[in-house]
């Protein structure tokens, strides 16, 4: 079982998006959620994660 | 010494997201309901057993009906790594929803929207919920939801 590489899928990405059920590519992204969420109802809501897409998570210490 | 009732283990994958070294993050799905209003899709939330309290993103919070502006001004006084913040604590639970388990919790918001992660679920959440076995040096993570509540 190995670990899941965001990393290319994520490239270049800032802002709410949407991630394919596979985590291989961007189904839609907006400036915010809100606006996201009204993209992803005129696509019928297909299925998939949501997360907030930041250019270095590295820094991040909790 | 009681034995826990747990559920049989979830394997999670490691997620490597974009910056320096390689981080493995451990991240789960979850979907939120509050009073009706859910988002379409389950957020990416970041494990944290080093978060005592469970945070959502302020604009999480506004998608699934809480409005801010109402809650009045936002306490001061909150301490992390990176300093002092200021938050709410909401008003009410969320129902979550853990890959088919449903439990519900209290979340405080961080007033920052440049926020990178939309949930963080810390020691009063998932880990009230679930027994967690973190093996990062084999990629994954598991989860044993308890079967003595629900």
């Amino acid at each position: 079982m190995g670990v899941i590489n965001l990393t290319k899928t994520l490239k270049g990405k800032i802002g709410w998006i949407s991630l394919s059920k596979d985590y291989k590519k961007v189904i839609a992204q907006a400036k915010t959620l809100k606006e996201l969420v009204v993209k992803l109802n005129k696509m019928g809501n297909p299925e998939g994660h949501i997360m907030n897409a930041a250019k270095d998570y590295s820094r991040y210490v909790g | 010494m009681k034995q826990d009732l747990l559920q049989t283990p979830i394997k999670i994958c490691y997620k490597v997201l974009p910056g320096r070294g390689r981080v493995k993050w451990p991240i789960i799905d979850v979907k939120f309901t509050h009073q009706g209003d859910s988002l379409p899709q389950p957020l990416l939330a970041l494990v944290d057993s080093g978060a005592n309290h469970s945070i959502l993103h302020p604009l999480v919070a506004e998608a699934l009906g809480f409005n801010l502006k109402q809650l009045g001004p936002p306490e001061k006084g909150g301490l992390s790594v990176s300093g002092k913040y200021e938050s709410w604590a909401l008003p009410s639970s969320i129902d979550i929803d853990i890959y088919g388990n449903k439990f519900r919790s209290r979340f405080t918001v961080i007033n920052n929207r440049e926020l990178i992660w939309p949930c963080i679920l810390g020691e009063d959440s998932i880990f009230e919920f679930a027994r967690l076995d973190f093996r990062k040096f084999k990629g994954y993570f598991e989860v044993r939801f308890r079967l003595d509540i629900n």
